[in-house]
């Protein structure tokens, strides 16, 4: 075991090495997610404290609507556990990068098992310290509770965090066996997807309360001495492992109300049981479908492989010139990878979702006032720019650096770095602007219906992005990085760093322009002057960025 | 020994690269002329590929200069890397491509224009019988074929000059024969070569002209009988040869 514990500490040493080492893009990113993690936890105990404090306030039902805020909150956090458990899991246990040499050494498969199982439980841990920290703080605060029943709440979310990952080790197993043969990405997107639906129609069918429910919970009877609103939840989620934890840290602030022996012991003894499957069923599955997967899907170990292009298809199909060709390959290993297309999809997917909750948010009040436009023009271009930044950064900045290993192909050829330059800003550009442009479009047609200011949203957006294209780009060639092959971590240096901070600055220069120009036209004046302030600002950050990476150009290594 | 239009097809003159406090390449002088295959030995950080990629315009040198035909690397990046061709010691092709494709892709770097560009890919897939797993994506190839598809790649476009760094690792005795004899045959159409390898009966059989590389310097050169006869070893082989240069002792 002791080479379990090493191998963890390892991998905890890499996070001190970036404090040791000052690495200081990487400690502002850790900065920054840290504070708002607190943020969001702050708001989190805000929000509890005032909502079970209003609770409280309605009288005899708080108790019933407590348990059963409890239950439901407990049930949620323990099906985002687990879901994200597996998911992580199925990569951990049978595809992580040190699975072949592990395996290589004379470390026992058991104690392989339990490495896997810490490592997924460190990893997917956030759920219990973003929502169960601070609705366990509110709870207390909200009742009153005193150290003791903090000291409790303390105990039940330790148990809570075993049961969950014992829980998540034991599915992710039965996951990984039974999808043992599939790619890895397959078996993930399986497993989530059959998991998500399973529990979403538990929590549906459980969980959400109906009509019906709430006048149960507000029935004032007590048969044999117990509410029966109380005997309603506690009889509703009896199956839910969770449910002996949320009535035993209902217990702690409401004494006497709820709960028995049985269901104060089964809170100890359900998480002791789940771990001892974990360890006795999930280690033996663990070893008999390790091997196999490591073997890799048939048709990738019976190589070369069965995933073949259209035969003799000759490229480049579409573009011309040796600049076309290496556009049309970014398309098309962009378009051949899952893992990047559901990246950017899922960027798209949340513009869509801000541009429906746009439509779906009562602002016909707001919107008879040219005041209330104007902000919520600003704020929407500032949206839009901020999604038109995260492709930015994810995708176009990463560009030049993921050439990496391959890098010899372009460079030692004969080939304009400054031409591919110019070829990469206007495919980007044109990508960028046909998958985030309509959406965009949609969602100022419902602040604004006036033709000329949807023109100048047109015109601002399409600045927005040639501008931020081109600064992703330049500071991409400044600061290049080809021994990095992963564009999340590219995204997190310096230059990514530094990518963000000027393109979301600049967002927020050209939507004060926006709001300033709906100020003006919805006052009957000219809006010309706004905008060309932003032509001009735009083209000094293109012309500036541009300056720079043609300079750097010259002076570009393949190191 | 200058070619027909008067220039070696590559010269390298006082090449020095640094690495911060590191001279990785010192001063390095040499000529290759046509239908001369030159090998460049020397052990681990000797400075090998750190000049093979200067010559090919992945690194920049600190001071001095390559010419490639008489053409100055720095002064004309891409009309001199139009007469190269480059096999790398890591045969890193895109995985999401499928051999043909990334033919294809390297024609159209190197502008070959169609027909001439389907025509060549099928002519160089036959070369290494790769036909048949042409159109499987490059991840699923094993490391030997992947050294097969650089070493077509970098034959599409004719070049004049081949700058090869480790040539045969990965392949099979079958391929590597085939990748000798296609030097061979490279260098008697007029063709120039500079081999980097460790792989020292390889360099023995294909290379004209041997360079020992040695802490970024060039320290012999010569042929194999000028190196027998500076080292005083009449029938050494370039193994032997090799270790009596840097000074170790053969057990």
């Amino acid at each position: 075991m002791s080479v379990v514990l090493r191998l963890l500490r390892r991998r905890l040493d890499a996070l001190g090495k970036i404090v040791r080492d000052r690495e200081g893009a990487k400690l502002a990113v850790i900065a920054v997610f840290v504070v708002l993690f607190g943020l969001v936890m702050a708001g989190e105990y805000l929000a509890f404290r005032q909502g079970l404090a209003e609770v409280l306030n309605i009288g005899p039902p708080s108790a019933a609507l407590t348990l059963y805020i409890l239950e439901a909150f407990l049930a949620l956090v323990l099906v985002i556990s687990v879901v994200s458990f597996v998911a992580t899991g199925l990569w951990t246990f049978y595809r992580a990068s040190d699975t072949a040499f592990l395996l290589s050494t004379p470390v026992p498969l058991a104690h392989l098992f339990w490495l896997r199982a810490a490592e997924t439980f460190l990893l997917t841990s956030w759920a219990f310290v973003l929502l169960g920290v601070p609705s366990f703080l509110a709870l207390g605060a909200a009742h009153d509770g005193g150290g003791p029943f903090y000291l409790w709440a303390l105990v039940i979310l330790v148990l809570f965090m075993l049961l969950a990952g014992a829980l998540g080790t034991l599915l992710t197993v039965l996951a990984g066996a039974a999808f043992r043969r599939y790619r890895a990405r397959t078996a993930i997107a399986l497993a989530t997807v059959v998991l998500a639906g399973a529990f979403a129609l538990l929590v549906g069918r459980h969980v959400v309360p109906s009509p019906a429910d709430f006048y149960l919970i507000f029935e004032p009877g007590i048969p044999n001495g117990k509410p029966a609103s109380l005997k309603f939840i506690e009889h509703r989620f009896w199956f839910w492992p969770s449910h002996p934890l949320a009535v035993s840290l209902f217990a702690g602030v409401r004494v006497t109300t709820a709960g028995s022996d049985a269901l104060a012991a089964a809170a100890w003894l359900l998480p002791a049981l789940a771990l001892v499957a974990a360890g006795v069923i999930g280690r033996r599955l663990f070893a008999v479908t390790l091997p196999i997967a490591a073997e890799g899907p048939p048709e990738i170990a019976a190589r070369p492989g069965a995933r073949r292009a259209a035969a003799g298809a000759a490229f480049p199909r579409f573009l011309r010139g040796p600049v076309g060709a290496v556009i049309e390959r970014d398309l098309l290993t962009l378009g051949r990878s899952p893992q990047e297309l559901g990246r950017a999809g899922f960027i798209v997917f949340l513009l869509a979702l801000y541009t429906a909750i746009l439509f779906v948010a009562p602002l016909a009040e707001a919107l008879e006032q040219p005041e209330a436009v104007a902000r919520l023009f600003f704020l929407d271009l500032m949206a839009v720019g901020y999604f038109v930044t995260a492709f930015g950064i994810r995708f176009v900045f990463p560009s030049l650096s993921l050439e990496g290993r391959g890098a010899w192909i372009l460079f030692a050829g004969p080939l304009a770095i400054g031409r591919l330059f110019l070829g990469r800003l206007l495919a980007y550009s044109t990508v960028l602007g046909l998958a985030v442009g309509p959406i965009a479009m949609g969602g100022a047609l419902r602040l604004v219906t006036f033709p000329a200011l949807l023109g100048v949203f047109g015109l601002l957006l399409a600045l927005l992005i040639v501008t931020t294209v081109t600064v992703s780009l330049a500071f991409g060639v400044l600061w290049p990085n080809f021994r990095e092959p992963n564009a999340e971590r590219l995204a997190t240096t310096g230059g990514g760093l530094a990518t963000i901070v000027l393109c979301l600055g600049y967002v927020a220069a050209v939507g004060w322009l926006g709001g300033q120009c709906v100020r003006s036209a919805l006052a009957g004046g000219s809006v010309l002057a706004y905008l060309a302030a932003a032509v001009a600002l735009s083209a000094a950050i293109v012309a500036g960025a541009t300056a720079a990476a043609r300079r750097r150009f010259g002076t570009l290594e393949i190191l | 020994m200058p070619a027909p239009d008067g220039h070696p097809l590559l010269r390298l003159d006082r090449l020095s690269k640094r690495f911060g406090d590191r001279l990785a390449v010192e001063a390095l002088t040499l000529e290759v002329a046509p239908g001369e295959i030159y090998g460049l030995i020397g052990p681990n950080g000797s400075g090998k590929t750190t000049t093979v990629k200067m010559i090919t315009g992945l690194y920049r040198p600190t001071a001095g200069q390559v010419l490639i035909a008489g053409i100055d690397l720095r002064a004309e990046p891409e009309r001199a890397k139009g007469l190269l061709g480059y096999i790398p010691d890591e045969p890193f092709v895109y995985e999401k491509m499928t051999g043909r494709e990334f033919l294809g892709l390297v024609a159209a770097l190197y502008r070959v224009a169609e027909p001439e560009r389907t025509r060549r890919i099928e002519e160089l897939l036959d070369l290494y019988h790769l036909g048949p797993d042409a159109d499987a994506y490059v991840e699923n190839y094993s490391r030997g074929n992947r050294q097969k598809l650089a070493i077509l790649a970098s034959l599409l476009h004719a070049p004049r000059l081949l700058v090869v760094d480790e040539p045969i690792v990965g392949l099979d005795p079958e391929s590597a024969i085939k990748t000798r004899d296609l030097l061979r045959r490279f260098a008697e159409r007029g063709g120039s070569a500079l081999l980097c390898t460790h792989t020292l009966p390889f360099a023995e059989q294909v290379c004209h002209r041997i360079g020992l590389l040695n802490e970024g310097r060039l320290v012999e050169e010569g042929d194999l009988a000028a190196l027998r006869r500076r080292a005083s070893l009449p029938d050494a082989s370039l193994e032997a040869l090799y270790l009596h240069f840097t000074k170790a002792r053969p057990s």
